[in-house]
């Protein structure tokens, strides 16, 4: 039982797991069966075992050749490319101006007429004269 | 150390005959594990009798011969209801079978087999670790201590499956008319 004096609902559940195991008893299959087919199952994995890891073996090894005799007769590049005329100045890029260099030397914005405006409405402001 | 390590014919034999003595308590455990599903729980029984046979379950000794077989039955359960549990459920739901039962009892002591049927009925709804429990402490009669080995867990976790377990079956019993949670 549990730990220390069974109690009472401990004493029925022996009782009725006590029934429980008597019925099972009656309805367990007979040893020498169930030992038998066990037996039958390790012959047939003894014997799929092999079969299995050879025909996966097999498997590899027919992919594998697939893939040498494939790559073996499959078109090559025998032209080179053409080659053109050697670049003049090969490090002229690292002279090139960087993005924002670029943007900065096409793009201007002059802001000074909105600074002049920007003054003179402060300006105004401070001596209460309206605009 | 038993017959059991021993790989001679005469050492194969000692532990058929060992097994033989047990069966009809891996059977009891085979159910347990099976919830109580007797194709099933014949299955795995098979099963673990073929990885002893094979070998593929070695006895080292470390614990009981029946502890061990016990631990060989559980761990072969697992492994089957992972391997069957989604294509047994769409076949039975597809010839549309309820839950499994046992087969019928006999009719000589009507009113055992109907309270014998009751805790069987009622073991599915228990959580698999306090099944566990119950059935190695009521129908085993181990100790707490002991069936927290042939559990793998710990002798506090197994305690408080036992009691929760216990607990939760007596009212499945009294609900049911058989008795007094």
């Amino acid at each position: 039982m549990g730990d220390g004096q069974p109690d009472d609902g401990e004493r029925e559940l022996s009782t009725l797991f006590r029934e429980l195991r008597d019925r099972d008893q009656e309805n367990a299959p007979p040893f020498a069966t169930t030992w038998a087919r066990a037996a039958t199952r390790v012959q047939q994995t003894a014997v799929w075992k092999p079969v299995a890891v050879g025909g996966f073996g097999l498997l590899a090894a027919a992919a594998a050749l697939m893939i040498v005799f494939a790559t073996r007769d499959a078109p090559r590049q025998t032209t080179d490319y053409e080659v053109g005329p050697p670049d003049p100045e090969p490090l002229a890029f690292l002279l090139m101006p960087t993005g924002f260099d670029a943007v900065d030397a096409t793009v201007s914005f002059d802001s000074r007429p909105f600074r002049y405006q920007l003054d003179e409405i402060l300006e105004a402001a401070q001596k209460g004269d309206p605009l | 150390m038993t017959p059991a390590g021993d790989s001679s014919e005469g050492g194969a034999q000692a532990l058929r005959d060992q097994i033989g003595t047990l069966h009809a308590a891996a059977y009891g455990w085979a159910l347990t594990c099976c919830r109580r599903d007797h194709h099933d729980a014949e299955e795995v029984l098979q099963d673990s009798y073929a990885k002893v046979m094979s070998g593929r379950a070695k006895f080292d000794g470390r614990s009981g011969f029946k502890t061990w077989l016990f631990g060989v039955i559980r761990r072969t359960a697992m492994e089957h209801r992972r391997r069957f549990l989604v294509r047994k459920q769409s076949f039975r739901q597809y010839r549309g079978e309820s839950s499994p039962s046992v087969p019928p009892a006999p009719d000589d002591a009507v009113s055992r087999a109907a309270r014998a049927g009751a805790v069987a009925d009622a073991l599915p709804e228990l959580a698999v670790r306090q099944r566990e429990v119950l059935h190695l402490v009521f129908y085993e009669g181990l100790s707490v201590g002991e069936a927290a080995d042939a559990m793998g867990v710990s002798l506090g976790t197994a305690r408080l499956h036992y009691h929760r377990g216990k607990k939760r079956l007596l009212k499945l019993l009294d609900e049911r008319g058989f008795a007094h949670g």
